[in-house]
């Protein structure tokens, strides 16, 4: 072989080669970013516009329909789903994978812009961001201090938010629970008619009486002067010497109709670490940012911050997700060394030397450092797909380097100086390296190019596995032989009973090879005798592990243990920020009593939530403490809770690749609201009693009471007043309308003028409400109308969200699971959902998780099915034969029982973590059968007879079958019995392998040989002859050129 | 005058140059890749089932000493392979003339 004999011939030559790839890996590694996953994210674009006052069914009809409508023609949208609520809109338009965000949020801002003419004239200006909503903060700060709230909510809004906002790949700064400043003019509505006012009056005799225009320039001889009205406030009390009015002449003062409070503005948020209040900063970071970088960034800003803001004040992080990210790595990367320790140890026992297992184990390293120049190059991160990649391969990279080292030591054996044996070893056994690495790469290129989300999750994992063998492919042919032809030593192979311990124990082990590879080859010879009954074993096997997967449960990603968990809680419709408070704060009395709770932060109201939501960040002690499994912990916490009034509680791990959403999502389409909830109901009658399904919630909260007011037009258009009049000028008196904002020491603080809180809080007050109308009154005045007079004023109820997707109403009937896997918990459902007689146009679906499960599992068995062809192609084009690759590859299922069981016995679902483990079982598998089919071929050729070949073949190849077995399984080890954080998301794919390795090891060893010589009986030759004959009636036309 | 042709598994010719070096003889004619089966040993046809490949030299001597001290060397050499079947071998046949 060319590339083994230049790399003998010039030792430094390929040292440096290899030199080189080391070098170039640990500058590729030095740069690889850090995230948990790979970038999965779908690239969201969110448009929040806020119309004060306006109902769920205003804001859908005149806000949030209008804006779908605009987006909706954009090239690559996927989804829009939006969720009308009082006085927000917000669309979420949802791109698919391949579109690039920040493109696709710069057309979503031109198409609301060319949109804007169509919406209602009051609305704040859209804001149009690149993140998903609802995923969760990546990164949570508390802000306190000695000074009042007050101050510290405008230091952090104006100073700490605004500097966090501005580092790179934030999507969005969210301050929760802060006491934001406010000038709140209180008007007294008795003393305000009594002067013939209306709240527009106040409104803007206090805007306009707080003004700095520049009035130009003043040229007063050479010199040029800046004209300036400063007529802006510098004290709070000269709001109250405000001249409002003059009606007759008098004049009205500002105080005379109201009072002025310097105070705070209403909380519509609260925040509290561990029962105590503070100024919460939830940062959420864009679509496609890397986590870690995010974090990073933010941590340096806010070291920054702590050198620069008042003494009195402190920032605490009291949630970083990028802490549970390092440490996963940390854990990944653990399990590759202690996994290539032990594969290391398991070639020693074999090789019984410690130079062949030096020379073969630096195969190892040098090819997953080298793995990261690829990974680099390819813009993939250190994440747990690519890093589980590495940790599953640990086994797989040393096998090319093994083998060769094998072949040189025979030679050497024989006679051969190392630089000979090297030379004759390599160009003897390339080719059959060569193949065993192809199957391997054929197997993981399918896994690569998967579609969908899954494809994105596993296209890293494939393509590391196929670059790591590839790469110790490539060692295996330079600097394996190299090394062996320099540093090998014939004396070392020799093994003796005598000596220390060690040498003993290693004699002992190989010697025991011998003994069982005369007794693996007395059963060759039995199988070989009973074909039928190997055949018929390993077909009622195949089918036990059919019958077996009935009893493993399917889930979509394992659940993982972060040690966190979250407590959304969803209070009554109408629930106040004190009532939501309360009960955060009861869930937050139970878990203070649980030992293993370190820490909770509540957040109310955050981001875009009304002041019934709140979330219980809960954080556990680390799982290496020996405190219970999370799911248990949840399942106590759910029991503990189960009697708290007045919410609907979450209770659900804190992040994973699903989002924050819950795993359960029935989907009721349809357009009318009335049939809709009607139907969804029923849903959610069958969720709620299915088992396994918790904490489930319907998205349509009908019950939230509303007072309506219903204005006569006619009426209100006789007296002079319309509609419009009357709702801006009822919006000002109750929400109150900010007039003006007041500066000082450079912050700009809002001045509210609404009614004194007494004359706004009952059904009466409003009714007493007066409009100023546009029609005189008998004093020359304009007229007060009352709002009673115009209007019917009477409670009702109304929808308080409507949401909707891809432009049709929905309802969401979501839960989390406990106690049972999700695809049992949505087989269920589905099936019961089946047979609802749903009324034309309407429909129920399964959505988020289980419809991704339901698509990945597809896409996992397309991949599957692509492996097995690539399997074969490169195993017919090895053996130059149709029909002999049968003979490998009808051992593959074999693999089948071993995964099962292993999964069983550990507890693990069926999930796409595990089905994976199963597609790269039909690889390794194949390598077993190709050693033994290859050398039974030699045989063969060299003259044998097919009995003792496949005999001598199985004893000759037991030994480095077992071996590359062995070092596979136990380089998996680590990954399979991971006890670090987060590691159930990881293990089972570990398990399946090793589970799936040591059965089809065993049974491949008696199937392969038995297999393989029915196909020579039943051969594609004679199976085209026996169908031409049963066609034509004739002769075969093909003559069997040999004998039997 | 002698003919001596020396055929060796090719991993071995680097192992045959250094002999003709070590006594003196820089006259030999050679060829690679050479397939071939010997009497009773193992076939090198450069195949996967027969694998590997060999290398033939063809030497004329005027001097039947320095044969004399080849063919030592080659037993010698012999003797540290232990396969039968990967010896080098050494053909002697007269020559009758060198022109």
């Amino acid at each position: 072989m060319k590339l083994a004999d230049v790399s003998i011939e010039r030792p430094v030559f390929a040292t440096m080669m290899i030199f080189a790839l080391i070098v170039l890996g640990l500058f590729s590694y030095s740069k690889l970013n850090i995230d948990q996953f790979p970038d999965v994210d779908i690239p969201f674009v969110t448009v929040t516009t806020v119309l004060r006052g306006a109902g769920p069914e205003q804001i859908e009809s005149d806000v949030t329909k209008k804006i779908e409508d605009a987006v909706n023609p954009i090239a690559g949208v996927d989804h829009i789903q939006s969720t009308s609520q009082e006085g927000l809109s917000l669309v979420i338009v949802q791109f698919k994978l391949e579109i690039d965000g920040k493109l696709a949020a710069q057309e979503v801002r031109e198409k609301i812009a060319a949109a804007r003419a169509n919406l209602p004239a009051e609305i704040d200006d859209p804001v149009v961001t690149r993140f998903d909503p609802a995923s969760l903060p990546i990164l949570t700060l508390t802000v306190s201090g000695s000074r009042s709230g007050k101050s510290i909510t405008t230091y952090t809004k104006d100073v700490i938010k605004k500097r966090l906002e501005n580092v790179p790949g934030v999507g969005s700064v969210d301050l929760v629970g802060g006491d934001e400043r406010e000038i709140q003019i209180e008007v007294d509505a008795a003393r305000m008619q009594a002067y013939n006012l209306s709240i527009q009056d106040l409104v803007q005799g206090v805007a306009s009486a707080n003004m700095e225009v520049p009035a130009g320039n003043l040229i007063s001889g050479p010199r040029q002067l800046l004209l300036r009205t400063m007529g802006k406030y510098t004290s709070v009390d000269q709001f109250n010497g405000v001249i409002v009015a003059t009606p007759g002449g008098k004049v009205v003062h500002l105080a005379d109709v109201a009072a002025v409070n310097d105070g705070v503005k209403e909380r519509t948020s609260l925040a509290r670490m561990n029962g105590q209040r503070a100024v919460g900063l939830n940062v959420q970071k864009q679509s496609g940012s890397n986590t870690v970088q995010v974090a990073g960034a933010i941590k340096a800003q806010v070291e920054r911050l702590r050198k620069e803001i008042p003494g009195d004040m402190q920032i605490a992080i009291a949630r970083d997700n990028s802490i549970f990210i390092r440490e996963t790595v940390d854990d990944v990367i653990f399990d590759i060394l202690y996994g290539g320790i032990l594969a290391v140890i398991v070639v020693y026992l074999f090789l019984a030397n410690l130079r062949p297992t030096i020379i073969s184990a630096i195969a190892l390293p040098t090819s997953i450092i080298a793995s990261f120049i690829i990974m680099y190059a390819l813009n993939f991160t250190l994440n747990v797909m690519s890093l589980m990649a590495l940790s599953l391969a640990v086994g797989l990279l040393i096998d090319d380097a093994i083998v060769v080292i094998e072949n040189i030591y025979r030679h050497m054996h024989e006679g051969a100086t190392q630089v000979e044996a090297a030379k004759a070893a390599t160009s003897e056994i390339g080719l059959a390296v060569m193949a065993t690495t192809f199957t391997v790469v054929a197997v993981f290129v399918p896994v690569a190019f998967m579609t969908g989300i899954i494809g994105r999750f596993f296209y890293q994992f494939g393509i590391t596995v196929a670059v790591a063998v590839l790469v110790s492919l490539f060692v295996a042919f330079t600097l394996t032989p190299m090394l062996a032809s320099r540093w090998l030593r014939k004396e070392d192979e020799d093994l003796s009973p005598g000596g220390n311990i060690l040498r003993t124990g290693l004699y002992y082990f190989n010697h025991s090879f011998e003994l069982l590879s005369r007794r693996y080859q007395k059963a060759i010879a039995w199988s070989l005798a009973h074909r039928l009954a190997v055949i018929g074993g390993a077909v009622l096997i195949f089918f036990l592990s059919l019958f077996l997967t009935r009893f493993l449960g399917s889930a979509f990603f394992p659940n993982s243990d972060q040690s966190e968990f979250t407590i959304g809680v969803n209070a009554a419709p109408g629930s106040s920020l004190e009532q939501t408070g309360a009960i955060c704060a009861r869930i937050e009395e139970v878990l203070k009593r649980r030992p293993e709770v370190t820490a909770t932060l509540t957040t109310i109201g955050a981001g875009n939530d009304p002041v019934t939501r709140g979330n219980v960040l809960v954080k556990l002690v680390k799982k290496n403490t020996g405190r219970k499994g999370i799911e248990s912990i949840m399942g106590e916490v759910r029991r503990d809770l189960a009697d708290v009034p007045g919410a609907n509680l979450s209770i659900q791990v804190a992040q994973g690749p699903g989002g924050g959403a819950k795993p359960v999502i029935m989907s009721v389409r349809g357009e009318d609201l009335g049939t809709l909830q009607n139907l969804a109901g029923r849903v959610e009658a069958i969720v709620r009693t299915t088992p396994g399904a918790v904490d489930v919630e319907n998205s349509l909260e009908t019950s939230k009471p509303e007072v309506r007011i219903r204005i006569d037009r006619e009426k209100a258009s006789d007296l002079g007043v319309n509609v419009g009049l009357i709702a801006t000028g009822i919006r000002a008196m109750v929400d109150g309308a900010v007039a003006t904002q007041y500066s000082e020491g450079g912050d700009q603080i809002d001045v509210r003028v609404r009614l004194a809180s007494g004359d706004r809080t009952s059904l009466e007050s409003i009714r007493n409400l007066t409009i100023k109308g546009s029609k005189d009154s008998p004093g020359q005045q304009k007229l007060l109308v009352p709002v009673y007079y115009v209007a019917d004023i009477g409670p009702g109820s109304g929808p308080s969200r409507i949401n909707r997707f891809d432009r049709q109403r929905e309802i969401r009937i979501d839960a989390n699971t406990s106690g049972r896997l999700l695809g049992d918990v949505l087989g269920d459902i589905t099936k019961r959902t089946r047979v609802l007689d749903a009324p034309p146009g309407y429909s129920v679906g399964v959505t988020g998780s289980g419809e991704q499960q339901a698509e990945s599992f597809v896409n996992i068995l397309i991949a599957l099915a692509l492996a097995v062809v690539f399997v074969y192609i490169v195993l017919a084009a090895q053996f130059e034969s149709f029909a002999l690759p049968f003979s490998i590859m009808l051992a593959l299922p074999m693999s089948l029982i071993g995964a099962v069981f292993a999964l069983l016995v550990f507890g693990s679902a069926l999930s796409v973590i595990s089905m994976i483990g199963i597609i790269m079982l039909m690889g390794l598998v194949t390598k077993n059968g190709i050693l033994l089919v290859d050398y039974a071929n030699v045989l063969r050729e060299r003259g044998m007879e097919r009995t003792p070949a496949l005999v001598n073949a199985g004893a000759t190849r037991l030994r480095p079958i077992l071996m590359t077995t062995f070092a596979m399984i136990f380089g998996m080890m680590p990954v399979a019995f991971a006890m670090g954080e987060g590691s159930e998301f990881r293990s089972p794919m570990g398990q399946a392998v090793i589970g799936g390795l040591i059965t089809s090891t065993l049974l491949t060893l008696f199937l392969v040989p038995v297999v393989y010589s029915i196909i020579d009986d039943f051969s594609f030759r004679a199976a085209f002859n026996w169908i031409t004959r049963r066609l034509h009636h004739t002769e075969p036309i093909i003559q069997r050129e040999t004998g039997p | 005058m002698k003919m001596a042709f020396v055929v060796c598994n090719e991993v071995y010719t680097a192992r045959v140059m250094e002999i003709l070096e070590k006594i003196g003889i820089d006259y030999y004619t050679r060829w690679e890749q050479v397939k071939g089966k010997g009497h009773g040993t193992e076939a090198h046809l450069g195949t996967r089932s027969f694998p590997g490949v060999n290398t033939m030299l063809m030497i004329a001597f005027t001097d039947q000493p320095a044969l004399e001290t080849l063919i030592e060397n080659i037993n010698e050499t012999n003797k540290g392979i232990a396969r039968p079947d990967d010896r080098i071998r050494l053909f002697q046949v007269p020559l009758e003339r060198i022109v």
